[in-house]
């Protein structure tokens, strides 16, 4: 009977290490994994940097074929493009009249950031870091204060989002997780909005990705997008307010078009492009602000 | 009983002896699995640093990417400003300026501050990348005066200059007095320098 209590004691020590041993295993494996998922990404970021490069010096000899083109594209329909995956430039909110002449001037700028903060964040963050209503007028009032120190200490460099330090500790906290975003859960703050000092132009609809679009028209945005990238050749206010009334989207307002336009205008490429790429067995993912 | 009692103990020494060679298996493996992280790890780290590096315009004035001499009989070291990306620390986000170097102790390690702009910030991020080291050396692709894509050794700091696109790194771990260097790591960053123009077959 003691030899058989010893017995047992023996197996359960050896189990106990075996089990140690597999859980430094496990472990060694899952940093080899990531290394691996991590140099994918940076190998694919480094092609869709290049490809366009690429893109960029190789056009006089799409203008040659574009005849060619042209022919192809009247017998075939028009396809619905898929939206690119990060919100381009163009189609942001632009903070800057906001930091030059304040709120009152702007109030249905103030009001659209407002919605956009509690479209993507209300629920999913807003009630951890406080339980009082009009976080978002909060939040927003001490940001905007924040961005305009900083442009006061350094009125020469560019505003950049990411630096800005707020007073309230919590809601810099708040501002953290805002930036960094959530996969599938809450957005990127920064595919929403920019400060920039030297355009006037207004929030480009027409390069808007659906869920820039639901800020202004909720339900309908996929709708809308649909209908600006269709084979009309000229939408106007009047057919995506038919839209929205379709899709009984209550927000929708025609006040909207002082901030946004249905243009097709081309826009200057900036200096820099964002990648995004994501590994697709670890769903890790990366985003990286490149030099064109 | 004595029968049993011996084939138990012929069985634990058994498994006892397996058990041994097994664990010092496992020590040399992980020594080498710990070895191979490191190694992982600095290249990741410079990957992502490399890959980030601010270029020559609004956000940097001259040239973000440059060696310097830090200390006599040390190897250049390398400074470079780069995106750090969003950090809880907003002083640690966007631009920061980063330099690899050489300690006292032979580690190679990474210092991470706040650009210029935040010298109200003293703090100074430093991290070990690798241990061991007794020496390391840059290697950078650039074009010559004779137009010939060659390797460089210094990559000082001048007014608007690009950032190459491809940094070589070598590293003598362990012994000093070694030609050749024990590990050398490459890194592609995005940059379209040297640029090299292909001529179409009839124009050779």
């Amino acid at each position: 009977m003691n030899i058989l209590s010893i017995v047992f004691a023996i197996l359960f020590m050896l189990s106990f290490a075996f089990y140690a041993c597999l859980e430094n295993q496990t472990m060694i494996h899952r940093l080899n994994k990531t290394f691996i998922s991590q140099t994918n990404i940076f190998r694919k970021m480094l092609t869709a940097y290049e490809t366009e490069i690429y893109k960029k010096t190789r056009a006089s000899a799409k203008i040659a074929s574009s005849k060619h083109k042209k022919k192809e594209e009247k017998n075939t329909l028009k396809e619905i493009p898929t939206p690119s995956k990060i919100n381009p430039e163009c189609a942001r909110l632009n903070l800057w009249p906001l930091l030059q002449t304040g709120r009152e001037e702007n109030q249905l700028l103030y009001e659209e950031l407002a919605q956009l903060l509690r479209q993507f964040y209300k629920k999913s963050l807003f009630s951890f870091f406080s339980d009082q209503t009009g976080l978002e007028y909060r939040f927003l009032d001490t940001w905007l204060a924040s961005i305009k120190t900083s442009l006061s200490e350094n009125p020469t460099d560019p505003v950049i989002l990411e630096k800005i330090a707020l007073t309230d500790k919590t809601l810099q906290m708040l501002y953290y997780n805002m930036l960094r975003g959530s996969k599938e859960k809450y957005p990127t703050l920064l595919d929403f909005v920019k400060v920039d000092q030297k355009t006037k132009d207004k929030l480009c609809l027409f390069h808007a990705t659906p869920t820039m679009l639901s800020i202004f028209f909720g339900d309908a945005a996929q709708a809308v997008y649909e209908e600006i990238h269709g084979e009309k050749i000229v939408v106007t206010a009047e057919m995506i307010e038919e839209i929205c009334r379709q899709h009984r989207a209550a927000c929708f307002d025609k006040k909207f078009f002082e901030i946004i336009t249905l243009a097709r205008f081309k826009h200057d490429t900036s200096s820099t492009m964002t990648l995004l790429e994501e590994d697709p067995t670890t769903q890790i993912s990366f985003r990286k602000k490149m030099a064109r | 009983m004595l029968i049993g009692l011996g084939l138990l103990t012929i069985l634990l020494s058994l498994l006892f002896s397996f058990f041994t060679s097994s664990i010092k298996m496992d020590q040399k493996l992980q020594r080498a699995q710990y070895a191979l992280l490191e190694r992982q790890h600095l290249m990741n780290r410079l990957q992502s640093i490399f890959s980030s590096c601010v270029p020559p315009g609004p956000l940097a004035d001259s040239c973000s990417l440059y060696t310097k001499k830090m200390q006599e009989e040390a190897p250049l070291n390398l400074i470079t400003l780069f995106d750090q990306g969003i950090d809880p620390d907003p002083a640690f986000s966007g631009p920061c300026l980063a330099r690899i170097y050489l300690n006292v102790a032979k580690q190679l390690c990474l210092a991470i501050w706040p650009e210029e702009r935040h010298k109200e910030n003293k703090t100074v991020r430093e991290e070990i990348l690798l241990q061991n080291v007794s020496s390391f050396e840059f290697r950078f692709l650039y074009r010559n005066a004779q137009n010939a894509i060659g390797w460089e050794k210094k990559w000082p700091k001048k007014e608007k200059r690009p950032v190459p696109s491809l940094i070589e790194l070598d590293l003598w771990i362990g012994i000093e007095e070694q030609e050749a260097p024990n590990l050398t790591l490459s890194f592609i960053l995005p940059s379209q320098e040297p640029k090299i123009t292909y001529k179409q077959k009839n124009q050779l």
